[in-house]
């Protein structure tokens, strides 16, 4: 689930990107690297959230495992 | 009629007893009484009776071993075994394999006795309680399949979380066996399921109902569960061993579901807030810009580019305004137009102005703008692009040329 492995580090990033903004003094150029890497985050966080629907699995004892659908 | 021994009659009745199918396998429900456990050997012997009569009963040492109880004169309890007969007494008894506490007196004893043990031997401290993930990527869950307390968890975390998979371990919640099947189902899902977290509950019922989770075989696997574990037994008032075990307790499994995973709802209006952030540093970082921009300009001869330099600060103003829609693309266009700007600027700059021959002229480390500062004598530094000269004044003239700037210097 790539989509999901990296929503937490994507979460993780934008406060991260934040907090240096906040923090300062940094040079123009690199000021506007930052917001344009934060402002593609949030939408791609907020597009993984409105299309993600809720997935089911059922482990069943020994006898009869429920396989993956990749076969 | 026929003659036989004592010891004949007790022998085949005991093949009598041993052999009627009926009485090989069964329960049977009653108080202890006399209760002794025989000190050298470890057996228990009681008897079991009711309001009319009773029973003799004895439960060997490697059964007893089992119990997880105190068995005590007065305790109701289901008794499980078979009938046979202890020949040299020529009594009957029921030979106990499995005991049970029955009736909320002696199921309070063994919840007691089980709970001082399991919390003497540390499994309910704090240090031992994992947190939660903040962003589960698998949420497990052991209860019934066909019950309520699934479907709560799944509408609760489609709801809010829908972004998580949900894996199902389906467990009997309550009855003969469901405190073995509760445990292998979490064993399997901790083994296999590979989950963040896992729920583990039911909905409510009777203290019968939710007795498995009173199991100490349970409580054990729950403590030995490498993901964090969530208890949802009953309703906000029944407390089960599984929840001091466990990492978390939630009331219901509704809101175990909660407890889970993040609410999205929440997690966009984060993302908004984040957005803003963004796009007022932004805007702060360009303006702050211009500001240092606009000193540069100022620093040199006045008139001569102050009508460029405010064309372009109008356009600046223009830029920042478009900062505020957050599209990459616009961002990039502006990097462009700064630079060129930049560029714009350069060829006006002073250092250009020199390389066609003018000078600028300090005295003292000042900038000398007019003559009307100037006296014979004075000593000045002339600057040209690629040194400068010092010189020794020798006459003023003041002359002012016609229509090349507008106001009169300072």
């Amino acid at each position: 689930m790539k989509e999901q492995k990296t929503f937490e580090q994507a979460m993780e990033r934008l406060e991260a990107i934040v907090a240096a903004l906040d923090g300062g003094e940094l040079p123009l150029e690199q000021s506007l690297e930052l917001f344009s890497e934060g402002a593609g985050l949030v939408s791609h966080c907020q597009s993984v959230l409105e299309n993600a629907k809720l997935k089911v699995e059922t482990l069943f004892p020994e006898e009869r495992q429920e396989q993956p659908e990749d076969e | 009629m026929i003659t036989v021994t004592v010891s004949q009659l007790n022998r085949y009745l005991k093949a009598v007893l041993e052999g009627d199918k009926k009485l090989s396998n069964l329960y049977v429900c009653g108080e202890i009484s006399n209760f002794t456990r025989h000190r050298q050997s470890g057996h228990l012997y009681f008897s079991l009776k009711d309001k009319d009569s009773a029973l003799r009963a004895v439960m060997f040492r490697q059964d007893a071993g089992d119990l997880r109880f105190q068995p005590e004169n007065g305790m109701e309890v289901l008794a499980g075994g078979h009938v046979s007969v202890y020949e040299r007494d020529g009594a009957y008894q029921l030979i106990v394999n499995d005991m049970q506490p029955r009736g909320a007196g002696a199921m309070a004893v063994q919840f007691a006795q089980t709970k001082e043990r399991l919390e003497g031997e540390g499994l309910f401290a704090p240090a031992h309680k994992k947190p939660l993930p903040p962003y589960p990527r698998r949420v497990g869950v052991v209860t019934s399949a066909d019950a309520a307390a699934l479907q709560d968890i799944r509408r609760v975390l489609s709801r809010r979380y829908p972004l998580c998979a949900l894996v199902v371990s389906p467990a009997q919640v309550q009855g003969a066996g469901s405190a073995r099947a509760l445990t292998d189902a979490l064993n399997r899902l901790d083994r296999r399921g590979n989950c963040d977290v896992i729920i583990i509950g039911r909905g409510g019922g009777s203290a019968e109902d939710l007795w498995s989770f009173n199991d100490e075989g349970l409580a054990r696997a729950i403590f030995a569960c490498k993901a964090p574990v969530i208890s949802a037994v009953g309703h906000e008032t029944d407390y089960t061993i599984c929840d001091f075990v466990s990492d978390v307790r939630a009331s219901t499994p509704s809101v175990a579901a909660q407890l889970a995973a993040p609410d999205q709802e929440e997690l966009l209006r984060r993302l908004s807030g984040l957005q803003s952030a963004l796009r007022r540093h932004a805007a702060d970082k360009l303006y702050t810009s211009m500001q240092r921009l606009d000193r540069l300009s100022g620093g040199a001869a006045p008139g001569a580019y102050e009508n460029i330099v405010a064309k372009k600060q109008e356009k600046l103003d223009f830029f920042s305004h478009l900062i505020y829609n957050n599209k990459r693309i616009f961002i990039q266009e502006r990097q462009n137009r700064l630079a060129e700007l930049g560029a714009l600027l350069n060829s006006v700059s002073p250092l250009r102005v020199m390389d066609r021959g003018y000078c600028a002229a300090f005295r003292d480390k000042e900038a000398v703008r007019t003559v009307r500062r100037l006296a014979q004598g004075d000593e000045l530094r002339l600057r040209f692009c690629d040194g400068w000269a010092d010189c020794t004044v020798d006459a003023v003239t003041i002359a002012i040329p016609k229509g090349i700037h507008r106001g009169l210097p300072r």
